[in-house]
């Protein structure tokens, strides 16, 4: 039983590290930045989540709206921070977005306070007893509505003419561009998409330890970038199972090793080693 | 139905094309030939609106259109089977139509996909294939069919024969002649003379960015001067500052 609730945990992180890192991959394979400041996009998501909840007693209408609001800063990110500059080298965008990083979380700080916040009344704590495995609502809600929200855009982008438009410019934006597609809104859609995903990430580990803080962005940033390198650059698939990978590693790691090392430390071990053996990551693109 | 004036090309201070004079006419093709290097891709990518035109003009369609976007270009029906085929490898065979005819906003596409599947049917054994998967053979013609969704009236083939076994050579020389007897204008560049030579009408040969030649097929197929400076080349480079 022990081994089919670590299972479940490795999966529920693995879940909401695959919300922030699937736009972290698709910026990726669309502009080829790495976007840093996506972390605090997710923490933003956390913050809004948080505090419009709070005000309105109601998470099911805060967490579209949120989700919603932080979707339209990634555009706003996009429109003020990349696009001036994307006819730079790549290191200047990531420079510029390791600053954004950092001034996001100031401003959290000078904002909303150096302390965390917390629920006023934490929603979704209720419990759930299957066949002698316990859950808490949350638990199901993070995997249901990551389940639920990453595979309709998995269909989208496979059944819809926008969907196939988007594909197309992340494999030849030159020639989209010339069979009529707007690469621009493409872009745009890419990061409305991407920072909203963040963003309901956010909420979810707000929800899962019922607390937000300046500082909340940082280890997940690290950990989507070497989520998506271990996926392959740009691979939304790959992301995907390195997602659930690193957090099932994670679950079993700590009761295994977790006398010795902490759950993150273990995570970064674990991309180290596979790095190691495999530099152009699980699953590398053709 | 295409012209190039006094047609100059290149890329910033770098001029690639020099002064070309070319004529496509409706039902007909001209082969754009001459070594690597000579400015063939230049050209047929500054028609589509992708290199820079350093001077001249590009009359289609009876008006100069040097100052549109490539997508305006595809849209007025300029269609481009670029160098290296560039298909959406990620996309599947029927999404790479769908792509190619996005600019037919509001106009049906299947009906536009049957008709490039009945010129190639592999492809219609193919449709939920990676492009990225298929042989070399079905990219090209793949890159053709994408180009013929946006229902062109001049098409503009990069390299058609390059890297295909002759079998699919063949096939693809097929449709390109039904396309032609259908009223098509194709400007055509490639490598292998001879075959360019069977199904041209007009034949201009470059050299390092210079017209060297230029004339009918039949002259070309007894012109042996034609032919030398066809092989003779070297690549080189014109260089000129703005
Ligand atoms: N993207 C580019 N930037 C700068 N120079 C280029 C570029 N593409 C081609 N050239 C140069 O332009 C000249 C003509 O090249 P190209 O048109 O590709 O020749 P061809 O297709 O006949 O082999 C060559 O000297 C080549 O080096
Ligand atoms: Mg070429």
């Amino acid at each position: 039983m022990l081994y089919v609730e670590l299972l479940i945990q490795g999966l529920i992180y693995g879940c909401m590290y695959a919300m922030i890192a699937v736009g972290l991959t698709l910026v990726y394979g669309l502009l080829r930045i790495l976007h840093v400041a996506h972390a605090g996009l997710f923490a933003l998501g956390g913050y809004l989540g948080l505090l419009l909840t709070n005000a309105t007693g109601s998470l099911l209408l805060s967490m579209p709206l949120a989700a919603g609001l932080v979707g339209l800063l990634g555009m706003v990110v996009y429109r003020l921070c990349y696009q001036p500059i994307l006819d730079r080298p790549p290191y200047v965008a990531l420079i510029a977005s390791i600053g954004l990083f950092i001034a996001m979380e100031e401003l959290f700080r000078l904002i909303f306070g150096p302390y965390g916040l917390t629920y006023t009344h934490a929603p979704l704590q209720q419990l759930f007893r299957f066949s002698g495995v316990t859950l808490r609502a949350v638990d199901l809600a993070i995997v249901v509505g990551s389940v639920s929200l990453l595979g309709s855009l998995a269909w989208l982008a496979k059944n819809t003419r926008t969907g196939i438009a988007w594909r197309a410019t992340v494999d030849d934006p030159q020639m989209a561009g010339s069979f009529g597609i707007s690469v621009l809104k493409v872009r745009y859609l890419n990061f409305f998409i991407g920072s909203a995903l963040a963003g309901i990430g956010g909420i979810f580990i707000s929800l899962l330890s019922n607390l937000v803080e300046p500082t909340m962005g940082g280890v997940p940033s690290y950990k989507a970038l070497a989520i998506i390198v271990l996926g392959g650059l740009g691979n939304v698939g790959g992301t995907l199972i390195a997602s659930l990978v690193l957090g099932v590693v994670e679950a079993f790691g700590t009761i295994f090793i977790g006398d010795y090392l902490d759950r993150d430390a273990i995570a970064f071990g674990f991309l180290i080693l596979v790095l190691m053996i495999r530099p152009q990551g699980l699953f590398a693109r053709s | 139905m295409l012209r190039l004036d006094g047609f100059s090309c290149g890329y910033g201070p770098m001029r690639a094309v020099d002064q070309l004079q070319l004529q496509v006419s409706s039902g007909s093709i001209t082969a754009l030939l001459g070594a690597n290097g000579a400015g063939k891709s230049s050209t047929i990518m500054c028609i589509a609106g992708h290199v820079e035109i350093h001077g001249g003009s590009i009359f289609y369609d009876g008006a100069d259109i040097a100052g549109l976007s490539p997508m305006a270009r595809v849209a007025a029906g300029i269609g481009l089977v670029p160098e290296g085929r560039r298909l959406f490898s990620s996309l599947t065979v029927r999404e790479n139509l769908v792509v190619g005819g996005y600019c037919r906003l509001g106009e049906a596409t299947a009906p536009t996909i049957e008709r490039v599947l009945a010129t190639f049917p592999r492809l219609g054994e193919r449709l939920h294939q990676r492009a990225g998967s298929l042989s070399g053979g079905e990219q090209q013609m793949l890159a053709i069919g994408r180009a013929l969704m946006s229902q062109p009236k001049l098409l503009l083939i990069d390299e058609l024969s390059l890297g295909l076994m002759p079998k699919i050579i063949d096939a693809c020389y097929g449709a390109i002649d039904d396309l032609k007897t259908k009223g098509m204008a194709i400007l055509l560049v490639e490598q292998s003379t001879q075959r360019a030579l069977e199904v041209a009408d007009m034949v201009t040969v470059l050299e390092s960015g210079r017209q060297v030649w230029t004339g009918t097929a039949r002259q070309a197929r007894h012109s042996t001067d034609m032919i030398d400076a066809c092989l003779g080349l070297k690549p080189k480079v014109i260089e000129r500052g703005k």
